[in-house]
């Protein structure tokens, strides 16, 4: 009813016809002809206007002086004049040689844009490039990092936690396609090659209703499409992995254009040469996307992107004619088709079927004697989805968008094998099929010069094949910008949403171990809602911005880990006579979640220096059934004051100078306070334990860390293109910051708290090219 | 430039070279030690017997002597049935080893399915307790079932024990305890805890217990209690701490306690025993 309602409401706020010019267009990079999806069309005349959509388009009702300003983050904007005249516009923008551009999306001066949705940021590709990294792998979750509200409480790892969320809760999208787990080498990288992409977006909160699904964030990755204009290609060669990337035109037409990408590391080459004949680890990652667009004619767009990548980890060891296999294996693919139909000047229909799957593997295996004794344990989820969603921009004042969404998970889990003399015994699985259903509608409204207000409703259904009962969820979406004056502007933001899937892991880095299992009657699905308020400016010469926010948020039914949970299974691959009582549900329990905290960002940005500053207040708690008495406890990422300061300075035409430097207070950790020792059975002396003593959990906090990071970028110019030497200093001053604690005996003989740092000061080296 | 420099410079001196391991001086705690008693009494039994120990910080020293991995020898350990209190003494030989008292020389019905008791103990000031109820005995006698099974090995038979109890409806908690004699008896008690188990309603008809191995000359006894359910779930936290002491990747175990001011727990047994010889 409540829908039926909204619908009618919607409807009659969306009839407002005006007497305007009606101007569409495509917005393309020159060159690549690619388009550019969210650059900013702003009418001066008004102060209004409207981004392009995911494949370049735009439809604008314009009124008064015929003058358009399209600009777009990397690339130099462009002032078209006469705008009525031009009937459908196709406008190409050039990149900007010099990206010192800010990672923030911050529509610039004048033409600040009170129509970007609060807490969306989109990453400049360029400065991510430029940032000084770990072994001088790009990566756009360490860029992402850097930005107020995001925090990692790992040195070195690449794990999102948005806004006190844990990356289970991030909605992490490539080509409209759930990426499952979007961590390579325990979480040091993300499995997107940045040379393959086009845009990053992401939503901190108050994300639109077209998304759902998660009760975090969003984080939106288009890939590039492939050039229809001419052969190009970029590459690279690091420490850690080498990457290549083609695309071009196929046929003579410039109707095809194809994009191929692949990307691996060699750590096991490197890894053999310093180990033993008789040990051989595997220890390696790949990437492999590619994209075919296809014009089909003015009105329609075909396209078709995969995405494969894996994580092998192993070793094999043989001594005293017994080999011992371990391995680790896991992976991630997606594969999107979409077809783009303009059905009018007004309206644009895409129809989007999507394949995505994430699986992993644990094998043990020991071999005497040609007979073999193995485990092996997976998990599995395979999504088939079909999508349909409609741009139907209305009028100047609405722009409004439908979609209908159908899933179908499939869920493989803990499947436990023994293989005694190359005979499988499947001892134990559990598979779920569940399928979800979801619609929702959207209206971008602009009551005004000074108003800007999205709003929008959502509603899924959630059905295990089982026979167990549906969930639904009805999801209202806000978000509201309000300009105080041409430099200035308040927005507002509300979000509700529902997770059905939920991430079973334990607390360590991001391991494979990792169990995405669907809502049942046992675990509830995660509720939550954020809200935020936030306030943007600009200086009066344009070279500084400010952003500030405030959140906070509620998480319903959140899973936690049970006390002494752990999912490496270690004691269960060792015990076989355990496995008939695993039961996953025994490991976990569930209960809430609030986080809140304040958000601040500056940029500076002239001639050739450009600095970001990004500071977090947060506190991030849970309170678990039978963990502490259900009260709230910090969580493992709070981490109370988060600064980053980072920059790039251009030390001449081909050198750049860049540098971060990052502070972070101490995590939480659950320390003993106290030891005592227990007998196996009272009066009995045979054994005797030693156990623990806690407080609560996370009662204590680890050191804080600080580190600067720098790098040193050479643009060479060669006749074929251009090519980077890049030169890192990871933790420049060498900073032991923790990685981890640990109570161990010191040599007094006394048991005190160590910490593990990772890092030194680690130089890196590589070279990069563009032709 | 230069001041860049010397800023790296004056941070570089500020930083840790330790890397592979550096103590944390700072992290002290001042936990304030605390008694910690530990009994599962069982009317079955002859002994009532408790362990009495002290904690320590985690941090520091560890001390050899009596409290911490030894039981303190001089307190005063008594259990109450809520009219009269029953002094416990204490030994350190065997067949046990702590506060004991013999139930046949006073009332064998002392402990009763079904009723509530209180073991209490002080020492140097400090006064500890905890209140426990003996369990009704929910299996039907005699209801365990019990098969066989023998594995060659290297020209050795072992001979193992393969056991079940009929999983009843509700929630219903068990702890399955060993104990292995040499014939001719010892007299050392070598009893340890083999199982845990936890019937549910999904688990079907019958609770199968981990299989026990059966040694030549031995006298083996099973036994089957019925365990309170916060007994068991300190029993099972504690064997889970134990099996993650080497695991990192656990999340830490909170281990519970029932025991006023201090540490440990008190769980009453409800108990079958039965006695295999090979």
């Amino acid at each position: 009813m409540r829908l039926i309602i909204f619908s009618g409401l919607l409807c009659l706020v969306l009839i407002n016809p005006l007497a305007a010019q009606l101007v569409t267009g495509t917005v393309r990079a020159v060159g690549s002809g690619e388009a550019l999806f969210g650059a900013t069309i702003y009418h001066p005349a008004t102060s209004s206007g409207t981004t392009t959509n995911e494949y370049g388009d735009f439809t604008f009702d314009m009124v008064g002086e015929a003058v358009l300003i399209i600009s777009m983050l990397g690339y130099h904007s462009d002032t078209i004049k006469g705008a009525q005249n031009a009937g459908a516009m196709n406008v190409e923008l050039q990149v900007a040689a010099s990206a010192l551009t800010t990672i923030e999306v911050t529509a610039s001066g004048r033409r600040r844009d009170i129509s970007v949705p609060n807490g969306l940021t989109r990453l400049s590709l360029q400065q991510v490039e430029r940032q000084p990294v770990l072994l001088g792998e790009k990566d756009i979750f360490k860029a992402l990092q850097l930005l107020p509200g995001v925090g990692n409480p790992r040195e070195g790892f690449g794990g999102l936690y948005v806004r006190g969320g844990t990356p289970d809760q991030n909605l992490v999208l490539l080509d409209g396609a759930p990426v499952y787990n979007a961590e390579h080498l325990f979480g040091f990288l993300s499995v997107f090659n940045t040379d393959a992409l086009k845009s990053v977006d992401l939503y901190r909160g108050g994300f639109p209703a077209r998304f759902g699904g998660r009760v975090g964030s969003v984080l939106d990755v288009r890939m590039r499409e492939g050039s229809r204009t001419k052969w190009q290609g970029s590459g690279g060669i690091g420490v850690l992995t080498s990457r290549l990337t083609l695309e071009g035109p196929v046929g003579k037409s410039k109707n095809i254009g194809v994009l191929i990408s692949g990307r691996r590391t060699y750590l096991d080459l490197l890894f053999n040469l310093i180990s033993g004949p008789a040990e051989k680890n595997i220890l390696n990652f790949s990437d492999f996307n590619a994209k075919v667009n296809v014009r089909l004619g003015k009105r329609d767009h075909f396209y078709l992107s995969t995405y494969t990548g894996r994580d092998n980890y192993g070793s094999a060891t043989t001594r005293n004619g017994k080999t011992n296999k371990d391995a680790f294996n896991w992976g991630n693919r997606t594969l999107t088709a979409r077809w783009n139909h303009k059905v009018s000047e007004r309206a644009f229909l895409n129809l989007t079927g999507i394949v995505s799957g994430f699986d992993f593997r644990v094998r043990n295996e020991e071999t005497v004697r040609d007979t073999v004794y193995a485990l092996a344990y997976q998990s599995r989820i395979n999504d088939l989805g079909l999508k349909a969603d409609l741009d139907w921009y209305l009028s100047r004042r609405h722009s409004a968008r439908f979609g209908l969404a159908a899933y179908r998970h499939t869920f493989d889990l803990g499947t436990v094998a023994r293989t005694v003399a190359e005979e499988a015994d499947q001892v134990s699985g559990q598979k779920t099929n569940t399928t979800e259903l979801a619609m929702y509608a959207e209206d971008e409204f602009t009551p005004g010069e000074r108003w800007n207000v999205r709003y929008g409703l959502r509603f899924t259904t959630f059905r295990p094949d089982d026979g167990s009962e549906a969930f639904t969820s009805l999801e209202p979406r806000l978000n509201v910008g309000y300009r105080i004056n041409s430099r200035t502007s308040l927005k507002l933001s509300y979000g509700y949403a529902s997770q059905f899937l939920h991430l079973l892991s334990n607390s360590g880095p991001g391991l494979p171990t990792s169990l995405w299992v669907p809502a049942t009657k046992d675990i509830a699905p995660q509720r939550g809602g954020q809200f935020a308020l936030g306030i943007n400016s600009v200086s009066h010469n344009d070279y500084w911005r400010y952003e500030a926010n405030v959140y906070y948020r509620r998480t319903k039914q959140l899973i936690g880990y049970d006390n002494g949970a752990t999912f490496l299974l270690l004691d269960v691959l060792n015990s076989p006579t355990g496995l008939d009582r695993l039961d996953i549900l025994d490991n976990i329990t569930d209960g809430d979640g609030r986080a809140y905290g304040f958000e601040l960002a500056v940029n500076y940005q002239k001639n050739r220096l450009a600095v970001n500053f990004a500071y977090t207040l947060a506190r991030a708690e849970q309170r678990l059934r039978g963990v502490d008495d259900f009260t709230y406890f910090p969580a493992n990422h709070d981490r109370r004051h988060d600064l980053n300061i980072n920059g790039s300075y251009e030390l001449g035409s081909s050198l750049t100078l860049s540098w971060a430097w990052t502070f972070g207070s101490g995590v939480p950790i659950t320390l003993p306070l106290g030891t005592y020792t227990s007998p196996d059975l009272p009066g009995t002396r045979s054994t005797l334990f030693e156990l623990d003593v806690f407080a609560s959990r996370n009662n204590s906090r680890m050191p804080a860390i600080h580190r600067l990071d720098l790098g040193l970028r050479w643009r060479r110019t060669p006749r074929w293109g251009e090519a980077f030497w890049e030169f890192g200093l990871y933790n420049a001053y060498a900073r032991a910051n923790p990685f981890f604690l640990e109570v161990r005996t010191n040599e007094a003989g006394e048991r005190a708290v160590y910490q593990q740092a990772v890092f030194p000061a680690v130089p890196s080296i590589s070279y990069s090219f563009k032709f | 430039m230069r001041p860049v420099f010397f800023l790296l410079l004056i941070l570089s001196c500020c930083a840790c070279e330790n890397f592979a391991g550096r103590e944390l001086t700072e992290l002290n705690n001042d936990y304030a030690p605390e008694l910690v008693l530990f009994s599962l009494p069982n009317p079955q039994d002859s002994l009532l017997v408790v362990d009495l120990r002290r904690s320590i910080s985690s941090l520091g020293g560890r001390p050899d002597g009596q409290g911490f991995r030894q039981q303190i020898p001089d307190a005063t350990v008594s259990i109450s049935d809520g009219s009269v209190d029953y002094p416990l003494r204490f030994a350190d030989f065997d067949p046990v080893s702590g506060y004991y008292l013999r139930l046949d020389s006073l009332d064998r019905a002392l402990l009763r399915p079904g009723e509530s008791y209180v073991i209490s103990a002080e020492y140097a000031g400090e006064r500890v307790q905890a209140e426990f109820a003996i369990p009704l005995d929910s299996l039907p006698v005699d209801a365990a079932a019990f098969a066989f099974e023998t594995e060659t090995q290297n020209g050795f038979t072992d001979l193992w024990l393969n056991a079940s109890i009929p999983n009843l409806p509700g929630d219903d908690f068990y702890l399955v305890t060993v104990n292995r004699d040499t014939r001719p008896a010892s007299g050392r008690r070598r009893e340890e805890i083999a199982d845990f188990l936890r019937g549910r309603d999904e688990l079907g008809d019958s609770l199968y217990l981990a299989r026990i191995e059966l040694f030549e000359f031995n006298t083996t006894t099973v036994r089957i209690c019925a365990i309170d359910p916060l007994a068991f779930e300190y029993l099972d936290a504690r064997a889970t701490a134990i099996a993650n002491q080497e695991n990192i990747f656990a999340e830490p175990t909170l281990l519970p306690t029932n025991v006023e001011n201090g540490r440990g727990f008190v769980g009453g047994l409800n108990c079958q025993a039965y006695v295999f010889v090979r």
